[in-house]
């Protein structure tokens, strides 16, 4: 079975000149020439003109992704760094944290945490590798203006203290030492604001983030709140959703090729049935639900106390998390 | 190879081809919709060479046609029923899962589709001790879970280890990965076919990840690649005897229902909700059978929507627990 040009990523421009010229299918541009593939000079010329190695460029257009055997990915999965939310329960039931190279997404309605959770998120990343932290940076791609520095520095100041306290309780020389570099400035120097107020912004800083990462290498935590804001100008549902899945598919690149995790907020919305009371459900519909990795639904309870249910996670049973919003972050709730 | 080029025949000299080529013939459904005559002149062949090379160009290109019986000892001797392990789907698809079939399994996002990828692809690991390759599209893969359900099995140590080594996984980042794998999938496959690799079940997880990106394209080109994609896998599953299983998504649809017109009622059509599969009705016909998934509580109700052999609406309802679906 032959494969077409058309299964190709080529440009289009590429592709119709081939097509002209009659070169319909992989096997009629490169050529088997006693065992070894040759580039047909007509293609090769034709080529040419978009890349100055022709081979090279043809090699990478049809390249295989490797395979893993499934004993060597649990290895990695297991190795997979997390970032500790600092609700202990949360932090037990997702085996230590939010997960890199994966994509995790909070939704709830307004002032159920979603914002306080990727601050948090923020700040946690940067722990130093002295208290077992992950010693990042991040990236906080604000879509609706809710990125708040001083609320930031009040939950950057609450970790500062609580590590020193332990650096202190513990006489540990390497904390003590870590802690010299670890501050309230160090934290807020280490994340970083992109404000994108449409989804061209958005895309565009994404497409951006992967030039961005390959710079920063210390990069361990994307941020987008929230992913359900820019898109909902789009009208036509086709268009919303295509370009929520192109988003998704370099979100997952980006994850896995620079081992970050990606924290995606989302909005709710009003799931109407007929004979049945509406109820409030995630936005972005079922396509969304499908390309996420894990799924937590925030909920706001009374003054402090916030509850976080689990939507989506392959590994293990639905819970529901009580946890707190307090002035030093999210927490635990303390059973008296 | 469509294209003409020397190494077809030995008539077709650098002349010949840059002659054809001038005037418009590329490919060999050029030349055999041409006349001979015409070629006779753009080549100055002579007409026996010409019919010689129509001669020649059919029998290397053409299809050929087999009697059913013959067909029918190939698939007698060639195909499989994979058993997926899990008892109550084995009885509801007759037996497992045939060989040069596409399966294809729906559902709502978190009705355990993954999950039930996951299950199949151990018990297909663990019992029969076949390969299985796992493409996966959105980093879903989990081998914790695998790991998890095996411990919970109470599976001694080494084979646990052996199991997981038969799974191969593979991640694509999109549909032309996807493409490049399945090729060289295919070329491994028929190398091996000798030796037997035992490799008999395919899964893919999922297709919207891989197809949604083309959704709003405005010169269609997401149809065009569905229709590969599914000539790819067919041809894959019917030349090298394995079965694809396919992971889709479902989606909740709002249909109006017209009512007869009543006086006493105001509203005059009623609104219900339809959970159908996506990728719409051109997907509707590529895979043989169709698993409609659906998640109450801790049970996952399977009910077929679609099949060339099994009744449709016959239905049974799996257990989740921690070794899997059962």
């Amino acid at each position: 079975m032959f494969r077409p040009l058309c299964n190709l990523p080529l440009p289009r421009l590429l592709s119709s000149k081939l097509r002209e010229l009659g070169f319909m299918y992989c096997d009629d541009v490169c050529i088997d020439r006693n065992g070894k593939p040759i580039l047909d000079p007509i293609a090769e010329k034709v080529l040419r003109q978009w890349s100055d190695e022709p081979c090279t460029y043809w090699k990478e257009l049809l390249a295989t992704p490797a395979t893993k055997n499934a004993f060597s990915h649990l290895q990695d999965e297991c190795d997979l760094g997390r970032i500790e939310t600092f609700c202990r329960s949360l932090d037990e039931y997702m085996d230590g944290g939010v997960p890199l190279q994966r994509i995790t997404e909070f939704s709830g309605a307004p002032g159920s945490g979603k914002t306080q959770m990727c601050l948090q998120l923020c700040v946690d990343v940067q722990i130093p590798r002295a208290f077992c932290g992950l010693e990042g940076q991040a990236v906080f791609v604000d879509t609706c203006s809710g990125f708040t520095v001083s609320r930031l520095s009040e939950i950057a100041e609450a970790c500062v203290n609580h590590c020193s306290m332990l650096a202190r309780d513990g006489l540990n020389q390497n904390m003590l030492q870590a802690m010299k570099h670890f501050s309230k400035i160090s934290i807020l120097e280490n994340v970083f604001h992109v404000l994108c107020l449409t989804h061209v912004d958005l895309m565009a800083s994404i497409i951006y983030l992967k030039k961005f990462l390959s710079k920063h290498k210390q990069v361990r935590l994307i941020v987008i709140d929230s992913i359900t804001f820019p898109l909902q100008t789009i009208d036509n549902s086709l268009q919303r959703v295509s370009l929520l899945y192109d988003l998704m598919e370099n979100l997952r690149t980006i994850a896995s090729e620079f081992d970050v995790a990606v924290v995606v907020t989302n909005n709710l919305t009003t799931k109407v049935e007929t004979g049945k009371e509406s109820s409030l459900i995630p936005a972005l519909g079922e396509s969304f639900g499908h390309s996420v990795n894990y799924r937590f639904l925030l909920g706001r309870m009374s003054d402090s106390n916030f509850v976080c249910v689990s939507g989506k996670n392959l590994n293990k049973s639905s819970v529901t998390v009580p946890f707190q919003i307090t002035r030093s972050g999210i927490r635990e709730v303390q059973n008296n | 190879m469509a294209r003409l080029c020397k190494e077809m025949n030995s008539l077709f000299s650098e002349f010949v081809l840059k002659n054809l080529r001038l005037c418009g013939f590329h490919t060999v459904v050029d030349f055999l919709e041409e006349n001979p005559e015409n070629l006779v002149r753009i080549t100055k062949l002579p007409y026996k060479d010409i019919v010689l090379l129509r001669h020649n160009i059919i029998a290397n290109f053409s299809a050929f046609q087999s009697s059913g019986k013959t067909a029918y000892n190939e698939i007698v001797t060639n195909s499989a029923m994979v058993s997926t392990g899990i008892e109550r789907l084995d009885a509801l698809l007759g037996g497992g899962i045939l060989t040069g079939n596409i399966y294809e399994v729906c559902g709502l996002s978190g009705s355990c589709k993954t999950q039930l990828c996951l299950t199949i692809a151990m018990n297909i690991a663990l019992s029969l001790k076949q390969k299985v390759y796992y493409i996966d599209a959105k980093l879903d893969f989990s081998s914790r879970r695998i790991f998890s359900m095996l411990e919970e099995k109470q599976i001694a140590e080494t084979d646990v280890t052996e199991t997981l080594k038969r799974i191969e996984v593979v991640r694509i980042k999109d549909l032309y990965q996807l493409f490049s794998f399945l090729h060289t999938l295919r070329e491994n496959l028929a190398q091996r076919e000798l030796e037997s690799s035992f490799v008999r079940v395919i899964i893919l997880d999922s297709l919207p990840a891989v197809f949604f990106s083309f959704l709003n394209d405005t010169n269609n080109e997401g149809i065009a690649l569905k229709s590969q994609l599914a000539n790819t896998m067919k041809h894959i599953a019917l030349e090298c005897h394995v079965a694809f299983l396919l992971v889709n998504l479902a989606s909740r649809h709002f249909d109006e229902i017209e009512n007869l017109p009543d006086p006493d009622l105001t509203v005059s059509s009623v609104q219900t909700e339809v959970v159908k599969p996506a990728l719409g009705k051109q997907w509707l016909h590529i895979p043989s059978t169709r698993l409609l998934l659906k998640k109450v509580e801790s049970q996952v109700h399977v009910s077929i929507i679609k099949s060339i052999n099994i009744p449709l609406c016959s239905s049974c309802i799996l257990n989740i627990k921690d070794e899997g679906l059962v």
